[in-house]
């Protein structure tokens, strides 16, 4: 007889159906931890990844909270290859109560969509092509109090095109202590996984025109260039740099990858911990679905002699658990896939002011079913070779 | 009649590969909880643990962390000279200082960029840290000159932070003359002369200023007399204890919640895995237990026979999980906080309370996985049982 009884797999499997939801059940939590936690990093990871190549940030070589002089705008468009520049001013606001944070971002409105017209795709309620872009853009620079946000953020606040949406400062407070308020003219939707979904744009010359008469001009916090296509980043990093080594304020430009980079590594080491407790986990599953599988082997030694005796070949017994831990670890990695995907949406919630990009990534599904399979494999072969090295005679003697 | 413990313990090395196997489970399960936990007290040891209520910490108003504040110069200066809650040393000197404050960029040891706060002090600074300060290489910066002292881990973790480097503030070199321990956050800071920081950063305000107080100090009345005086109105005081209690908010937070979501789903793992081993084990003892039921054992102590297997291996996983962990002891990282948007590095602290939970945390999971398969053990029926082959 050489045709394998696959129907002992589900006879069995059914027979000891508490014990195989118990290792399914395992396996799920395994795999569902390990898409979660790798995809924690993935997504820090993702935001230099995808930064735009034709573009550097400057900011100060001090601090990312000194601010630079406005008069750094007109010298940095002057260095050869540099084709655009845009003021980027942190607002650092929230709305209503504290824990409404998101970023706020003060920009040129004259040149930023022009500059990131590749980074994101602006709409206006659920509208989007070119024609409404032209419109969102003409309606920014009619109303100096004009605000653009991400859909995600428009989304969590209902937020509609046409609302006056009011912020409350910690940076730029107003001599008379009142809230800064913004009229939404628009959404977008980032292109690239560098470009936050949840940040609201604003014009600068709304932020510096209120608050010069008291305090002055507005300094700025980064200014980020747009390159000319081909112009080597490098050398224009090093003529900027160049122009302000000797102050007011010395200036650090780096590509926008390095830039993003920076606040990856600001993590510290919460990612590295992140990855040594996603392999525990996957260890400690491995274990317990190799213990299930070899309990399930060592109580079919008996079974094992039988099958021989009716003249199956000796390896019958590996293929049959081998089959039943795949079947498991499919139905358990699956089930945790599923529920990581499932998982995503709320976790992007919880997550939002500390990683607002969380996404699980298609490798991390592709690695959690890679993964699922070699613990079948490796928990099926070993009992089954267990069970399976007894002469027929003996195995039949054991209970 | 109660089985003897014996025989319970003796059941676990006749299986010793599962029992081995539950018990990593187990292990690992605790070795994650007690590993994060560990990481949330040694935060707590340098937030909480080593404010003190006898420092008075002014801000400007609505500022939630240091960052945030400004205080202009002729304000700091009334609020040290004229407020009567801040102590004076014995030749009738103020006990206060006004600080600066500023996350800088340094690199790394390891390399990557990260912030470490960059503290412009005032001679009085030092003596108000009393006992938490101590020098412990090279010397204090001169006040006047352009030279600073770093905290011990700003020195290990940081690059051009031993003796005898510069570190480039903007456009001035400032030499390191001196490593200094604290026991509290500021072991992860940057010191110098106040006057040298605001002048080479172009920053014209002060950040903090920083009092001794009587012990027992009502804050909310010193608040209440503050905003009385219209040149200092809009600044608020609280204890140093206060203020850094506020400081670890978020990254406390997220300590707790990971803690809570790992254990809740490696333990149910480990659950499930305890579960399959001990019915694995009711299972080949059938036999066995009909003839411990004939001979006079009652389903009670069967129970708790199979119930104290199970819970001697979730201890054994404990055991395992805290030797495992033994080693992280003392270990020091960096972690972004992120109230404050620093570096701040904290040691792995486990505490005997931390040791106690883990234990509870391994038995509880023993006794919940072996609970079932007891249950199921103790309910056969003994004449059923005896004709199974053993």
């Amino acid at each position: 007889m050489s045709r394998t009884p696959w129907f002992l797999v589900r006879r069995n499997l059914g027979e000891h159906w508490f014990r195989s939801l118990l290792t399914v059940g395992s396996l799920a939590a395994a795999v569902f931890l390990f898409c979660m936690l790798r995809s924690v990093i993935t997504s820090l990871e993702s935001t230099v990844e995808e930064a735009s190549a034709d573009r550097v940030i400057v900011q100060s070589s001090v601090s990312l909270f000194v601010s630079l002089p406005q008069d750094y705008q007109a010298k940095i468009a002057a260095v050869p290859g540099v084709e655009e520049v845009s003021k980027f001013n942190w607002f650092g606001g929230y709305f209503r109560e504290p824990k409404n944070m998101f970023a706020q971002f003060a920009i040129d409105h004259v040149i930023f969509f022009k500059m990131y017209d590749s980074d994101m795709e602006l709409m206006a309620g659920h509208d989007a092509g070119p024609e409404t872009a032209a419109a969102v853009i003409q309606a920014f620079k009619a109303d100096r109090r004009a605000a653009i946000v991400g859909a995600d953020l428009a989304k969590e606040f209902d937020w509609k095109v046409g609302d006056t949406v009011p912020i409350i400062p910690t940076i730029y407070r107003k001599q008379d202590g009142s809230e800064w308020e913004f009229n939404i003219v628009g959404f977008y939707q980032p292109k690239r996984s560098s470009v936050d979904r949840r940040t609201m744009f604003f014009r600068f010359d709304y932020l510096d025109e209120t608050l010069r008469p008291e305090q002055g001009p507005v300094d700025v916090g980064t200014f980020s260039v747009n390159t000319q296509p081909g112009y080597p980043a490098s050398q224009v990093i090093s003529d900027i740099d160049a122009l302000f080594v000797n102050g007011p304020q010395s200036t650090k430009t780096s590509t926008e990858a390095a830039f993003q980079a920076t606040f990856v590594s600001m993590m510290g080491n919460l990612p590295f911990f992140f990855g040594t407790i996603g392999g525990a986990v996957l260890i400690a599953v491995l274990f317990s679905v190799i213990n299930t599988m070899y309990i399930a082997g060592r109580q079919r030694v008996h079974d094992a002699g039988i099958l021989q005796a009716l003249g199956y070949r000796g390896t019958v017994m590996v293929r049959l658990l081998l089959a039943e831990a795949l079947l498991l670890t499919i139905l358990g990695g699956g089930l945790g896939i599923g529920l990581s995907v499932l998982a995503a949406v709320g976790a992007k919630a919880v997550l939002a002011s500390f990683l607002p990009n969380f996404v699980i990534m298609p490798d991390t599904l592709m690695w959690a079913a890679v993964i699922s399979l070699g613990i079948g494999v490796l928990a099926g072969i070993g009992p089954g070779w267990m069970a399976s090295r007894y002469e027929p005679t003996a195995a039949l003697r054991s209970s | 009649m109660p089985l003897p413990i014996r025989y319970s313990i003796r059941n676990m090395a006749v299986r010793r590969m599962s029992t081995f196997l539950t018990a990593v489970g187990v292990a690992l399960t605790v070795a994650v909880f007690a590993g994060v936990f560990a990481l949330r007290s040694g935060l707590q040891q340098i937030y909480t643990d080593a404010g003190r209520d006898n420092l008075a910490i002014y801000l400007r108003q609505g500022a939630t962390s240091e960052g945030e504040s400004g205080i202009p110069r002729e304000s700091a200066q009334i609020l040290i000279k004229e407020r009567p809650e801040i102590a004076r040393n014995a030749d009738e000197v103020p006990q206060a200082a006004a600080e600066s404050y500023l996350a800088v960029y340094m690199e790394k040891v390891g390399g990557g960029l990260t912030n470490v706060p960059l503290r412009g002090v005032q001679p009085m600074s030092i003596e108000l840290q009393g006992d938490a300060l101590q020098l412990v290489d090279g010397r204090w910066m001169e006040f006047g000159t352009d030279e600073v002292v770093v905290g011990e881990s700003v020195t290990r973790r940081m690059k051009n932070c031993r003796v005898g480097e510069t570190i480039q503030l903007n456009v001035t070199p400032f030499k390191v003359v001196g490593v200094f321990r604290h026991d509290g956050v500021q072991n992860s800071e940057v010191w110098g002369d106040v006057e040298r920081m605001m002048e080479a950063l172009e920053r014209p305000v002060y950040q903090r200023v920083v009092a001794r107080v009587a012990d027992g100090t009502d804050f909310e009345q010193v608040n209440n007399t503050l905003g009385e005086d219209p040149r200092i109105s809009s600044l608020e005081v609280q204890s140093e204890a206060a203020y850094l209690a506020s400081q670890t908010g978020a990254l406390s937070l997220v300590l707790t919640i990971i803690a809570a979501f790992l254990t809740i789903v490696m333990g149910g793992a480990a659950i499930f895995a305890s579960i399959n081993t001990m019915l694995a084990s009711v299972a080949s003892r059938t036999h066995e237990i009909g003839v411990l039921r004939a001979i006079g054992y009652g389903p009670v102590s069967v129970f708790f026979a199979f119930v104290l297997e199970s819970a001697a291996i979730g201890v054994l996983g404990g055991i395992i999980g805290v030797l495992l962990l033994l080693p992280i002891q003392g270990i020091e990282t960096g972690a972004m906080n992120w109230n404050t948007f620093t570096d701040v590095s904290f040691t792995f602290h486990l505490t005997p309370a931390l040791f106690l939970n883990s234990f509870v945390l391994a038995l509880t999971l023993g006794v919940v996985g072996g609970a079932l398969p007891a249950l199921r053990a103790a309910f056969l029926k003994p004449v059923d049982a005896v004709r199974q082959r053993g």
